[in-house]
Parts: structure tokens; C-alpha cells; sequence
């Protein structure tokens, strides 16, 4: 101002300076401004949390008394996620008597054979969301002859099965394992061709603690046709296996453990449908009150397709309904994708088909997606042949890369996929000693799929699927932060 | 007097009369011609002159107490050679005077004026010097038995004692009056004169005293106005409690029954005392206007500085009329009148402090402190008035005569009110009749207010009602029960006992740092509501436009002459709250500032203009200074902003050291005032950017910088863009104009050099990320309050700028600029009207809302507040994030987030929390999530807006118990029952309830895990021995010796001590910034008596 009296400058000129002074002034503010750019925050969203000690049942029960002992053995693995950290997996009875199985370090694998009774994996640290784990049996004689793998599952309070055999021919026995200090109590629920099905004796089934029971459907219920099961913990919290055999005309017709499918959804996959001849029975359940008008799409290697013959069910409220994908599938490997009205979960039940070999069976339940990673822990073994079968239930395309690694750590292979929007793709594997299948996809895709295990030179046509299950389930949990409105 | 005795003569023998009275009299009213004398109304009625009564009969004895007088007592002895009637006997006391009183005493009785003067003591108050002087009286006429006195007449109902001071100048016919009136009305037994003040030069003489009471406080009941002018208007006699004891005229035969004056009222409130035991034994006081003494009243006046009212005769008047109140209080209700005595007194001490005037609140604090400190007096005079049989009806008749016990409120409700008045009136714009504040303050207004006839009807008025309608509309959908939340704000607490707990309370995890003031002063606030916090929040978020306007228009008053434009910058600047989204989301912060801005600028104009010897000199520094305190409190940069324009404003005042001195003070205020707190951001320096509980921000993106330039923060509730667009481009529009207007107006430049400051400021802070305490959490600091700077400094600086334009056109030769500036004008304030409609219709009504806080299923809400104080995590997944909080004894609370929720300062706890949500939701199952929810005290968790698998993926997580719920969410319990501090024996917990609490004997050393965060601070003890810490983890843990024993835990807090000194602190300068009292007889009555006792000196 001094400055401007001085000059004496004229009131216009006194404007024009000042107001020019202003102008530059914002501008120079809005310049620096845009320039700075926004800073973010030095903490990441994505952190891992650190998951503690997870458990897994790999459940099997002693074979039929009388009868040869199978080769039942437990494979696990932990995949090289996080180097750096530790951990520690270790198998042991459900008695928490300790077993040989045992992990101390990240990439490798570990066996105990000779399995008789349920096994309880228990991981800590970085095994907790790294590790996975198998059983198998592999029988060659008696009335459960054939190939049976599922993966250790998890204890959970509810639990569906879709296409339970109950009758003579078909029989399951559910096995109900408790791995916790506190006993459990679980309700079931049977759903039938025709709706609900009452069975006395079937809620309040108590499971004492780290205890397994096998409850027996063939003498507990009877129906015709295939069931459908909800096992609901309203105590505690259980693991359950469904162990199916089928016999034709008494002689063995297929053995396998079904593990329980997804929860019921509008949306549901079933992958790893194998290749090949044999039945394949699409079982549909409805636990629903209302009645589902379900899409049936197979995942095929060009892209969706409806299955002649089984383009569309109708399920009755709480109800299973079957219907038969020979047809459609002709043969080829896939996913089934089911798309309902209202929530409805599945399993396919395919058989073998050799011509002089016997049948096995095996059945692939619905699964929930991959998050980021599946492992299997078995991909292959001296004693079947292995193919991978991936399928993407998306609307995009997905890359994606799979590995095989020895037991030892060692990678044996590498491939990257390309799957097209809801589409499947196969691969097969090959190794000489047992190696397990690290599948890595993209955050938020859809992949869905699982090995295909075949015996193609045994006296039975041993056939399997494993699914790929992801042992980072952290990884699943939608974005967190805090909110303080949050249980206002 | 004569009859015939001239006009101008006759006033000249009113006491008091100074001979001016001549002077102003035409020398001959026949020189203008008038056909009568035009002074004919000021002409005295003679008519009772020519009825005198026959006092003749009566026979008076006088007493005159003298004591240092030499000043007035000669007009006494001149005025008592002149009365027309004599007293019988007329003697006088001196009470040991230094200086002529003595001579002058013997020399009126030389003259014969006084009949005999006798020698008192020094120490002796009037009612002794009396007693004395009637006994030396009675001895020597013994010794002349020819001479008739008062000892031979003193049991005859006609005979009278008259008292006299020796600062009164009786009028001639005094005594004649106060006789014919008892004469007259044979009934009263004890009467007193009009007292009137020396005659002002060229005024009237104001009366001082026509009888007195006394209220229940003690405070003297005089029933006049101050400085009433004698008019003739108090000539009635009444009856009355009781009479000065100058003048009074007492019948013998009472004064001798009552034994004169108590001794424990030596100098005041003597009278009144003697009136009322006058009245509980029966007799009549009346007072007798006619009669009239002008009394100097130097005892008041403080000119006896010797004498018994030393050089404080304000207190001493003060605790004489306590122990008046005391000593005639029934017995029963002696506490409670003691107890108010005592309140009344701290009531007026604080009130004068606040007035600034420190010498009455000191004279309140030691006539308060000798009340209490000598009880004696009281029980004297108790024990003396314990021995009155009240005659039948007499206590009716003083309770009558009393003020009534709302007397007190009354006058302060009468004083109060007033100065709101005076205060509204100036807001409404009466200003052309300058208020005494104005003339004699030194900071005039630059504005020329046009005087409406109706005040109410005032376009201020108008505008502020039409503010306040429109806030309770625009927040129609926030009344009711419940509380206020929004994204930036956390409900408030349930009682102001809560909030001040909190308050005081450490918060742990963060040895360094204290609880943020601004949540004392919410805690101040909410007391003065009633203690509702809920009030206060509701005021300040609803209430903010009207209060905006209400702080802005004083100021815009000072520097805008324009009605018109001043409305437009006031209710412009009051919708910036609403417009900058403070409203609906909560910004406490803008509210405040909002409101105190102008307040500061007021004040910080004040210290600037104010010249530096007024008696307000200071305070603009300390008024700055109390208003920064708050401005710092809710957004602590304000303190840069305070020091960049103090260092300026030094430099630029330089010249000025006693302005510098100013600033000084309103810069030092808060630092001093907040000065624990200044550790807190020092160590955290990100807290100086941000305000309240600014952890519920996050990290928020940024917004862009040309939105900021409209005034649009990134958040919730804020305007349509072409809305705030257009108002705030309206903004921009006027600055510039008013800039190229003004370019050279220094006013104008510093407030777009404001502007431009908070501008940049506001644009810089949006692209950062801060950590703030205690946690170190990172957020981004909300910029809304520097772009209210911006705008508010925009809007100032182009009211200024524009202040006067349509003044220039009307003097302009008409063009299309006439028109189009009409038009303009127009447009501008369609645009800020338009902001307000938006506002009105759609302002508060989100996100801001009024939630009860009932998500959470009672049973759980009361299992939390339980002696386990388990804690709750609860998820929120109903917009596909898990958004979660942890919940505490009593919901989350304002204040929390400063004092980082639940877990205080512990990072590790946090992130903790953090990771078993993911798990938890992911459905990791792991068997740790219940351990560790347990270890960080968390007994429940309630989810809602999962979907069946989220729920199923929780429910498979061990630990947790059967689901249960309602359509609100579903609550887990975990298993076994979670308590926050247990004992760690093995692998065993053992929940402990609160401190203290006894632990039974266990069979090894055990661990007791308190569940807040660790801190350095915590102290623990078993049966008074001290506990040693132990590290583990994020709580706190001690070693637990195996005897059991009552344990005891407590984190210190050091702010119970520093709250009460930063509260004197600000309380000293919130006097300091206060107005001050300005009525002279209030600051100082001694000084006004000591005036009015010179004045006919100096006439």
C-alpha cells in the first residue's frame, strides 16, 4: 500500500495491480494444488491378517470288519505363500493323539498311510492359511473296492449334501466328527423326492467331544431315489463326510466320499465333472419353500452350453431332484453351473465306465470359487492318472497360472490358462512321484475345479475328483475398516 | 420563615443551597414583558406556613456526634443557629477529632448555639457517643437544677431525643416539621427527615435517604431511584422499617426502653436496626418528608478515614447489614439465612469481578470473611434481640415493611435485563440515541443506523427471526428423543457427570497426551445447559445460522455502513455453516468457529482501536484471547493463524507498545490456558490440523482444487454443485468487485489477504494425510473450516468494498449503471435467498439424523455395563465392507475418538481387532479368535447385513455360542463368558470386578490382566503392596503374588489438578474480557458519595 502511495499510483492503475496480484495468487494456489497431487495413507488395505491355528479332519472310518484293509492315507501340503514367516502342521487323532504327519516348512509335503480313524490336522502359524490335506483309499477287493478322495475339511455348524443314497443299493453312512473340547449337537434334515422327509431320531444327534459317529441312512431312513441332507450343528460345531458305496446286484458298484457342497445360493458351480463314459446324475436340491425353476448350463471347453436333456429342473419346495447330464456332457469334462430362482445347491454323481473293469463312483459336490489361490494336495500319484479341470463361472475372461510341485518343494511344472467367459479347460498331469497343484487366480474371478483321478488299468475303473480348495480363506473377507456408527 | 419572604431568598435557605439559585432568576421578570412571573411554577406554596402547629410543648433534647469534622461541621452549626424551632437542649459529642471540630464546638457554644459539649472517645460509633453524651448530660444538670434537661423530663411521652450528625445541615424548619408530624399524629414514635445530597451545580439535589429497609441479602432498601431528583415526589410520610439515624427524632421513653443503638452497629445500619426492634416492641416509625437535612454522608464517602468505617466503608456496610439480617433471623431459620448471607456474597463478588471492579467484590470477600471469622458479633446481637417479646402482629408488620426475598433476583434479573435491552437495541439498530456505554466507551460505530419506530419490526430483527424459524424448520427432522449423530459426530454423552469424567480421566496407552480441551468446554458448555450435553450439540449443529448472524451482525455494524449490504454479508456469512456441509455432517468445529470468528475480529479490532488509557483498554487482548482459547480448542491451527496476524499486527503497531502488550496477551492466553495440551500436539503435530474426534474422517479422498474454490469439501450433506456453485461464485463475484472498488482500503486487502491464506491453507491440508493421537491414526484433515475462513474473509472484504456504492450512484448522473447496479443487487441477494431455500428445504436432513441407539439388543447393552465390562465388536456388512467398532461400557461417545475409543493409545490392540474381523467374517474358523477376542476384553459380537454364508462363516468360528438376534443383527456370545480383568492362574481366567476388589489365594504367582491399554502410569496394589508391571501384549498386566487379598488399580490422571487452574486461568480472562460495570455508584459509591459530599465545597 505504502509502496503504491508512493508511486502515487492512479486508482485505475491501483486496480489493475491489485486485482492482478489476486488473480496470480489464486492461480498460483490452484497450480500448486494440482501439482501436489493427494497423498494416501502409508498403511495397506490388503494386509494379511495373521490368521491362528486352523483345523482339519481328514475323516475315514475303519473298513467293514472281515474285510482286506485298503491303502487309506493322508497326504498334506503347504504352498509357498510367505517364506519369511513360520509355522508348524501336525496331523493327530481326534483323541489329540499325535501322528506322524508333521510340516515345519512352506512349499513341502508330507504322507501317513495306514490311516484307520479320522485325523486331525492342525496348522499354526503360516500353515494356518498355506496348508491342505487328503485322504485316500484306494481299495483293489471287497465290498468297497475302488478309489474314494476327499479333501480335510473344516468344522463347520452347517453342512449340505445333495444325492445321498439310502437304501440298500446305495447306501451312506454319514460320519460326524467333533474336534472340540465340548460336545456338539446336530440336527438333520432330509429332503426327498417329494419334499420333507421325517425322521424320528434324526434331530438332536449328539457328537461328544473329539469324538466321530457314523450315522448309517440306509437304516435310519427310507426313501426312494436319492436324498438330500442339512446337517445343522445347533451345539458346537462338527465336520461331516458322507462315505458312499452302491452295490449292483451285491456285487461292489462304486465307493467314494462325498464332502458336503455349498451352501444354497441362487448360483451354484459344481466342477471337476470328469471325462468319460458312465452316468452322470445331476441332483438338485431345494430346501427352499418355494419351488425352484433351475438353469442347468455346462461349463464346456468353448464356452456354455445347455445339456440336452437337461436344459431346466423343476424342484418342488424342499425337495432333491435328479436328472441325468450323459447326454448332454458326451463325454467331456466340465462344470455344471446352476442358476435358480431361489437359493438351491447340487452335486453331480458320475460313474466310471471301462469296458471288463468294474464301476466306481464318484461325486463332485458344489463349491464356492477360489480366492486368489486352490491347492490340491494331490495332484498326481503312482496310483491313478490326473487331470486338472478348471472352469471359470464368469462373465470375463481370467488367466490363470497352475504349478505342480513335489512334495519336496521342488516345481515341476508351470502353465498359465486362458479361460473365456463361463468356459473349462483341462490339463493333464503327469509326474513320476506325488506331487500336489498350486492354481493361482486373479482377485474377484470365478474359478472353479478340481483333479480327476482315474485308474485306467485296475480290475475297477477307480475314478475320483478332488476339488480345489483355497487355504487362505482370510483372503475372502470383504474389505474392512472402522466405522464408528457401526452397532449404533 | 417569614411569609414574606422573596422567592430566590427562600430556596437559598433549602439545605443545601449553594446561592446559585439567584444567579439563574431574571433580575426583573417585568423585562420580558410577561404578564405574569414565568417562575411562578417553581414558586414555594406558602399556605402551610401560615397554619404552624404548636410544638411548643414539646421538649427536645439534641444530640450532635462530632468526630474529625472541621470540613462540614461548620454549615451544621450554622444551619442549627437557624432553625426556627430550637430543640430544648442542644448538645454535642466529640469523639476525640484531630483537628478543629473541637474549637469550632466550643465556639458554637460560646455563641449559645449548643447548650453544652462533652468529650467522647475515639472509639466510640454513634450509638455510644449518644449514650455517652445523654449521661455527661444528665451528671451536669444534676449539678444546675435550675436548668430543665432530659433527665427530668425523659419517662414524658412529650419528650423527644434528636440526632444529629455532623455532615448534616438541617433545613430551618427540620425540627419544626418532624414535631407538628408527631404532634399531628401522636401515634409515631419514631420519625426522620428527608435526607437529601448537596445541590449538583445547575441541577437538582438528589434525596439520599426517606427511610430505609433492609432485604434478606442485607442490601440497603432505599425504594429510590438513583440520583432521583427531589420533585416533591417522596413528600408522603410512610411507614417504614426504619430511619437514618441522621435527624432522627425518637420519643425518650422508646429510646431509653430500647437502649438506643445495638453497640454491634457502631457506624451503619444502626437505624434500620433501631426501627426494627422499634417495630417488634410495638411502636411506629413514619418518616416525615417535609422535615428535610442535606446529608454529605462523609462516612460513606470514606473522609473519615480515622474513624470507626476506616478507608473501607464498604464492607463494613456490608457485614453490618449481614449481621442486621443475622441478628433478626428467627432461630430455626438462622442456617439457611446464614447460608444465603454467604452465597449473596460470593454471588456479588463474582459478579463484580466480572464487572471489573475488584474493590466492591474485596469489600464483598471481607465483610464475608469477618462475618464468618467473628461469630461473636452475631451471637451479641442475637442474644440482645432473643429478649424482644414481639408485640402481637409485629412481625406481620416488619415482614411488610421488608422487600420481598425475590428482591435480590429482581434486581439482578432488572440488571440483567437491562443490558440485554440495551444490547438488542444496539443489534436492532437504535443508535442514534447514543447509549451511555457508547458515549462513554471509546470505540464508536462507523455506522449511522436509521432509528426504526418499532424495534421488533427492524429488517435485523426480522432477519434474525426469520433465522431462527428457519433452523427450527430445516431441522424439523431432528427433534425429537434420541441423539445427534452424523459421519463427524459421535453421540453426545448421556449426562454432563459422564462427559466430565471422561474428561478428567487419562487416557491409556498414551502417557504423553490429554484429553483434548475442546471437550472441557463441551463439558462447560453442557453444564450451563442444564447439564445436557445433548442440548448443547443440538444448539450448536441447528442453532448455527441464527447464532452465526447474531456474532456477525455487531461486527458488520462497525465496519459497514449499508443496511442493505450489511444484511447481505450477515446472512450470507451465516449460511456458510450449512453450505460447507457443517450441519449435516456433524462439524462441531464449524460451528464454533463460525460463531467466534466474528467475535474475534471484533475483539481484535477492539485491542487495535482502543486507546491504550481507557479503563477497557485491555480488553480487546483478553477478549481475543478468551475466544481464541475456543477457536484453538475445536481447530488448533487457528493458533497459526493468530500468531501469522499477531507478529504482523506488532510489527505494524509497533509504534504502540502497550498495543504490542495487547496482542501479547491474546496470543499468551491460550497458550497458557491449553498449555497440557500443547505437549499432545507438539508430539503429534498432525493434530494441529484437524478437530474434533477427527479419527471418524479416515483418510477421505481429496477433493479437487476447483471445488474447493466453490466451497465443496468432500463429504455428505453438502449442496448441489450448480447450488453451492452459484452461491459461492456470487461470493467470489462481490470480493472482486469490491476489491476493484476499493482497491487501496487497507480493511479490503487484509481481508482478501485472509482469504488467499486460508485458501492456500485449505488446498494444501486436502492433499495431506496427518497422524493424530492418540493411536497415530491417519486421516485427512477436513479443510471446510478454512474454507469458511475464506469465504467469511471474502465476504467482509466485498461488503466493505461495496459498503457505500449505491451512496455513489445516487449521485451520479442517471445511465444504465443505475439500473443494472439494481439489479444486481437484486440478483445477489436472490442468490443468497435461494442458498437459504435450499437450505430450509432440504439442509439438515442427512446425514446428520437422531438415532436412539438401539441396534444393540438391551440384554447385551446391560450384560456390557456389567462389573465384567465385557466389550462388543460389532460388524457391519450391509454394504459389502465389513465396517466395525468395539463398543464399551456406554456406546461410543463424543470425545472417544480423541481419546482413541476403547483401546486409548494401544496401536496393537487396534490392529488386532482389525485382523479377527477379517477372520471372522472369512470364516477362517481358527481356533485363536476366541482367545484373542477374549484377551482384548470382547465378550460379544454382533453382525449385521450378512447374508446366510457370512453368518454360517461365523457361526463355524469355535468359541462363539449359539447365534441369537433380532431383524437388527445377530449377537454371538463367546464361551466361556468373557470379563475384561481377570486373573491368569495356568491356563485358568478368573474374571475380577472393579477396583477394589478381593482375590482369593492361589497356589503360584498369577497375573492380573487389567484389559485397558498398557501404560507406564498404571498402579496396582494387593492389600496396599505394590504390584509389579509385567510386558505382555497390549494390556496392562502385573504379577500377582499366590496370597489373595483386596486388589486395587487406578491409571492417574493428572488433570483433576490442571483443570480447575486452566479454569481460573480462563475465568480471570473472561473477567478481564468483560464488559465492565460503567455506572459509577456501582464501581465505586465512595467515590460518588465522596463527589456528592464535596460538591458544595467546590460550589
Amino acid at each position: 500500500m505504502i509502496d503504491l502511495q508512493r508511486r502515487r499510483l492512479t486508482l485505475p492503475g491501483r486496480r489493475a495491480t491489485t486485482l492482478g496480484a489476486v488473480v496470480l495468487v489464486l492461480l498460483l494456489i490452484i497450480g500448486v494444488g494440482t501439482l501436489l497431487g493427494e497423498e494416501g495413507p502409508t498403511s495397506h488395505a490388503s494386509r494379511v491378517p495373521l490368521v491362528g491355528r486352523t483345523t482339519t479332519i481328514c475323516t475315514t472310518s475303519a473298513p467293514p470288519s472281515g474285510e482286506p484293509a485298503g491303502k487309506t492315507e493322508v497326504a498334506a501340503v503347504s504352498i509357498a505363500e510367505a517364506p519369511d514367516r513360520t509355522g508348524l502342521l501336525s496331523g493327530s487323532t481326534l483323541k489329540s493323539k499325535p501322528a506322524k504327519l508333521k510340516i515345519t516348512q512352506p512349499g513341502k509335503g508330507a504322507q501317513q498311510s495306514g490311516v484307520t480313524s479320522p485325523v486331525v490336522i492342525s496348522a499354526d502359524g503360516v500353515m494356518a492359511s498355506t496348508s491342505s490335506a487328503v485322504i485316500v483309499g484306494d481299495v483293489m477287493e471287497g465290498p468297497e473296492v475302488g478309489l474314494k478322495i476327499a479333501p480335510c475339511l473344516a468344522p463347520a455348524t452347517s453342512h449340505w449334501f445333495s444325492g445321498l443314497g439310502a437304501t440298500d443299493a446305495d447306501r451312506t453312512d454319514l460320519i460326524l466328527s467333533n474336534p472340540d473340547d465340548a460336545q456338539a449337537q446336530v440336527d438333520l434334515r432330509f429332503y426327498g423326492r417329494s419334499g420333507r422327509i421325517v425322521v424320528p431320531g434324526s434331530p438332536g444327534v449328539l457328537i461328544r467331544a473329539h469324538e466321530s459317529r457314523t450315522v448309517s441312512l440306509s437304516s435310519l431312513v427310507k426313501a426312494e431315489g436319492t436324498i438330500s441332507v442339512a446337517v445343522q450343528a445347533s451345539q458346537g460345531r462338527v465336520t461331516a463326510v458322507a462315505k458312499r458305496s452302491q452295490t449292483n446286484q451285491l456285487k461292489a458298484a462304486g465307493v467314494d466320499w462325498q464332502i458336503p457342497s455349498a451352501a444354497p445360493s441362487p448360483v451354484v458351480v459344481i466342477p471337476g465333472v470328469p471325462p468319460g463314459g458312465g452316468s452322470r446324475q445331476l441332483v438338485v436340491t431345494n430346501p427352499g419353500a418355494a419351488r425352484a425353476n433351475v438353469a442347468v448350463q455346462v461349463l464346456g471347453f468353448q464356452g456354455p452350453y445347455e445339456p440336452s436333456g437337461a436344459v431346466s429342473l423343476d424342484v418342488p419346495p424342499e425337495s432333491t431332484a435328479t436328472v441325468s447330464l450323459k447326454e448332454g456332457l458326451v463325454g467331456q469334462a466340465g462344470s455344471i453351473k446352476l442358476a435358480s430362482n431361489v437359493p438351491v445347491t447340487g452335486a453331480v454323481i458320475s460313474t466310471s465306465q471301462r469296458g471288463g473293469a468294474g464301476v466306481d463312483m464318484a461325486v463332485q459336490s458344489a463349491t464356492v470359487p477360489l480366492i486368489r489361490t486352490g491347492v490340491s494336495a494331490i495332484a498326481t500319484s503312482n496310483i491313478a492318472d490326473s487331470e486338472l479341470i478348471v472352469s471359470n463361472s464368469g462373465d470375463g475372461d481370467v488367466q490363470l497360472t497352475f504349478e505342480v510341485f513335489s512334495y519336496d518343494g521342488v516345481k515341476l511344472r508351470t502353465d498359465d490358462i486362458v479361460l473365456g467367459p463361463n468356459s473349462t479347460a483341462t490339463r493333464r498331469l503327469n509326474s513320476p512321484a506325488p506331487s500336489y497343484l498350486v492354481v493361482k487366480v486373479p482377485d474377484g474371478s470365478s474359478v472353479i475345479g478340481g483333479v480327476v483321478l482315474t485308474q485306467p488299468e485296475r480290475n475297477v475303473a477307480g475314478l475320483a475328483t478332488i476339488p480345489l480348495v483355497s487355504p487362505d480363506l482370510a483372503s475372502r473377507a470383504p474389505a474392512t475398516r472402522p466405522d464408528y456408527a457401526a452397532g449404533r | 420563615m417569614d411569609s414574606d419572604t422573596a422567592l430566590a431568598g427562600a430556596y437559598d435557605d433549602r439545605p443545601g443551597g449553594s446561592g446559585a439559585w439567584p444567579e439563574l432568576m431574571p433580575a426583573d421578570v417585568d423585562d420580558f414583558g410577561l404578564e405574569e412571573n414565568p417562575w411562578a411554577w417553581a414558586d414555594f406554596p406558602e399556605e402551610d406556613q401560615t397554619r404552624r402547629i404548636d410544638v411548643a410543648g414539646a421538649h427536645v433534647t439534641a444530640v450532635l456526634v462530632t468526630f474529625d469534622a472541621a470540613r462540614w461541621l461548620p454549615a451544621t452549626l450554622a444551619a442549627l443557629a437557624k432553625l426556627d424551632t430550637r430543640p430544648t437542649r442542644l448538645i454535642a459529642i466529640d469523639n476525640a477529632s484531630t483537628d478543629a471540630t473541637r474549637t469550632l464546638l466550643d465556639l458554637a457554644h460560646d455563641e449559645g448555639v449548643l447548650d453544652a459539649v462533652y468529650d467522647g472517645r475515639r472509639g466510640f460509633g454513634f450509638g455510644a457517643a449518644v449514650k455517652a453524651a445523654l449521661e455527661f448530660d444528665a451528671a451536669n444538670l444534676q449539678d444546675d437544677a435550675d436548668t430543665i434537661g432530659f433527665r427530668a423530663i425523659s419517662n414524658h411521652d412529650s419528650h423527644w431525643l434528636w440526632l444529629l450528625h455532623d455532615d448534616a445541615v438541617p433545613a430551618p424548619d427540620a425540627l419544626y416539621e418532624l414535631l407538628a408530624h408527631v404532634a399531628v399524629d401522636q401515634s409515631i414514635d419514631l420519625t426522620g427527615p428527608k435526607l437529601l445530597l448537596p445541590r449538583r451545580r445547575h441541577g437538582g439535589q438528589p434525596i439520599s435517604e426517606v427511610g430505609v429497609s433492609i432485604s434478606g441479602t442485607g442490601r440497603r432498601e432505599l425504594d429510590l431511584d438513583v440520583d432521583e431528583i427531589d420533585q416533591g415526589q417522596r413528600d408522603e410520610p410512610q411507614e417504614r422499617l426504619g430511619v437514618s439515624t441522621c435527624g432522627m427524632l425518637v420519643r425518650a421513653s422508646v429510646w431509653k426502653e430500647l437502649g438506643g443503638f445495638d453497640p454491634t452497629l457502631p457506624v451503619f445500619r444502626d437505624g434500620v436496626e433501631f426501627g426494627w426492634r422499634a417495630h417488634l416492641n410495638g411502636y411506629r416509625v413514619v418518616t416525615t418528608p417535609s422535615a428535610q437535612l442535606t446529608h454529605r454522608q462523609v462516612g460513606r464517602a470514606g473522609l473519615r478515614p480515622r474513624g470507626l468505617t476506616g478507608r473501607r466503608p464498604g464492607t463494613v456496610d456490608r457485614l453490618l447489614g449481614m449481621l442486621v439480617v443475622a441478628g433478626h433471623a428467627p432461630r430455626k431459620r438462622l442456617p439457611l439465612v446464614w447460608l444465603r448471607l454467604v452465597w449473596s456474597c460470593l454471588v456479588r463478588a463474582v459478579g463484580y469481578l466480572v464487572g471489573k471492579v475488584p474493590g466492591r467484590a474485596l469489600d464483598e470477600m471481607l465483610a464475608l470473611g469477618s462475618f464468618v471469622a467473628h461469630p461473636h458479633r452475631l451471637r451479641d446481637l442475637r442474644s440482645r434481640t432473643a429478649s424482644i417479646d414481639p408485640a402481637p402482629r409485629a412481625n406481620q408488620v416488619v415482614e411488610a415493611l421488608r422487600p420481598p426475598w425475590w428482591s435480590g433476583l429482581e434486581a439482578g434479573v432488572d440488571a440483567l435485563t437491562g443490558a440485554a435491552s440495551e444490547r438488542y437495541r444496539s443489534l436492532a439498530g437504535d443508535s442514534d440515541v447514543a447509549s451511555i456505554d457508547e458515549l462513554t466507551g471509546d470505540e464508536f460505530s462507523s455506522a449511522t443506523e436509521e432509528r426504526s419506530k418499532n424495534l421488533w419490526l427492524s429488517p435485523t430483527a426480522l432477519l434474525m427471526a426469520v433465522a431462527v424459524v428457519a433452523s427450527l424448520i430445516a431441522a424439523r427432522s431432528l427433534f425429537g428423543a434420541g441423539s445427534l449423530v452424523a459421519p463427524a459426530l459421535l453421540p453426545a454423552h448421556d449426562s454432563v457427570i459422564s462427559m466430565w469424567r471422561t474428561v478428567v480421566s487419562a487416557i491409556p496407552g498414551a502417557p504423553a497426551q490429554v484429553t483434548p480441551p475442546w471437550e472441557t468446554l463441551i463439558a462447560l458448555g453442557s453444564t450451563a445447559m442444564l447439564g445436557q450435553p445433548e442440548w448443547l450439540i443440538t444448539l450448536l449443529l441447528c442453532g448455527v445460522v441464527p447464532l452465526t448472524l447474531l456474532a456477525a451482525y455487531p461486527l458488520a455494524r462497525r465496519v459497514i455502513n449499508d443496511r442493505r449490504v450489511r444484511l447481505w454479508v450477515c446472512g450470507t456469512y451465516a449460511l456458510l455453516p450449512v453450505l460447507l456441509g457443517g450441519t449435516n455432517q456433524g462439524r462441531l468445529a464449524l460451528s464454533v468457529v463460525a460463531i467466534c470468528l466474528p467475535l474475534l475480529v471484533m475483539a481484535a479490532r477492539g485491542l487495535v482501536l482502543r486507546r491504550t488509557r481507557t479503563a477497557e483498554a485491555w480488553r480487546g487482548g483478553w477478549g481475543a484471547g478468551v475466544v481464541l482459547v475456543a477457536l484453538v480448542a475445536f481447530e488448533p491451527s487457528m493458533i497459526i493463524f493468530a500468531l501469522l496476524a499477531g507478529i504482523l499486527g506488532a510489527i505494524v503497531l509497533r509504534s504502540s507498545p502497550r498495543k504490542i502488550g495487547r496482542i501479547g496477551i491474546a496470543l499468551g492466553v491460550p497458550l497458557v490456558v491449553l498449555l497440557p495440551w500443547w505437549p499432545t500436539v507438539i508430539s503429534t503435530p498432525g493434530r494441529l490440523f484437524v478437530g474434533p474426534d477427527s479419527v471418524l474422517g479416515g483418510v477421505s479422498p481429496a477433493a479437487p482444487v476447483w471445488q474447493l474454490l466453490l466451497g465443496r469439501e468432500v463429504g455428505p450433506g453438502l449442496p448441489p454443485l450448480w447450488v453451492g456453485g452459484v452461491i459461492f461464485g456470487i461470493i467470489w463475484i462481490a470480493a472482486l468487485v469490491g476489491l476493484a472498488r476499493r482497491p487501496a482500503r487497507r480493511a479490503v486487502l487484509a481481508a482478501w489477504a485472509a482469504a488467499l491464506v486460508a485458501l492456500g491453507m485449505a488446498v494444501l491440508l486436502s492433499r495431506l494425510v496427518v497422524s493424530v493421537p492418540p493411536a497415530g491414526t491417519e486421516v485427512r484433515p477436513w479443510v471446510g473450516t478454512y474454507l469458511l475462513l475464506a469465504f467469511a474473509a471474502l465476504i467482509i472484504g466485498g461488503g466493505m468494498g461495496l459498503d457505500g456504492f449505491s451512496g455513489d450512484m445516487t449521485v451520479r448522473s442517471f445511465s444504465w449503471l443505475q439500473p443494472a447496479t439494481v439489479f444486481a443487487g437484486i440478483a445477489v441477494c436472490l442468490v443468497s435467498v435461494g442458498g437459504a431455500v435450499w437450505w430450509v428445504l432440504a439442509g439438515a436432513q442427512g446425514p446428520i439424523e437422531r438415532a436412539r441407539l438401539d441396534a444393540i439388543p438391551p440384554y447385551v447393552m446391560n450384560a456390557i455395563k456389567t462389573d465384567a465390562r465385557p466389550r462388543l465388536l460389532a460388524i457391519d456388512l450391509s454394504d459389502g465392507t465389513a465396517r466395525y467398532s468395539v463398543l464399551a461400557d456406554d456406546q461410543l461417545r463424543l470425545g472417544d475418538a480423541d481419546r482413541g475409543f476403547t483401546f486409548g493409545g494401544s496401536v496393537a490392540a487396534r490392529e488386532q481387532v482389525d485382523d479377527l474381523v477379517i477372520r471372522l467374517v472369512a470364516g477362517t474358523a481358527d481356533s485363536d479368535i476366541n482367545p484373542q477376542l477374549t484377551s482384548l476384553g470382547i465378550g460379544y459380537v454382533w453382525v449385521t447385513g450378512a447374508n446366510e454364508d457370512i453368518k454360517a462363516r461365523i457361526d463355524n468360528t469355535p468359541g462363539l455360542g449359539a447365534a441369537s438376534g433380532n431383524e437388527r443383527g445377530i449377537v454371538w456370545k463367546l464361551e466361556p463368558a468373557v470379563a475384561r480383568t481377570v486373573l491368569v492362574e495356568g491356563s485358568e481366567l478368573l474374571p475380577i470386578g472393579p477396583p477394589p476388589t478381593p482375590v482369593p489365594p492361589g497356589a503360584q504367582e498369577r497375573q492380573l490382566q487389567i484389559g485397558e491399554s498398557a501404560d507406564v502410569r498404571w498402579r496396582a496394589q494387593l492389600d496396599g503392596q505394590t504390584l509389579v508391571p509385567v510386558a505382555d501384549g497390549w494390556q496392562q498386566v502385573f504379577a500377582l503374588p499366590a496370597p489373595g487379598g483386596t486388589v486395587t488399580y487406578e491409571l492417574p490422571s493428572f488433570m483433576p489438578w490442571l483443570l480447575p487452574i486452566q479454569g481460573l486461568v480462563l475465568l480471570v480472562a473472561g473477567v478481564l474480557a468483560a464488559p465492565a460495570i460503567r455506572r459509577p455508584e456501582v464501581r465505586d459509591p465512595a467515590k460518588t458519595a465522596r463527589r456528592a459530599a464535596t460538591l458544595s465545597e467546590l460550589a
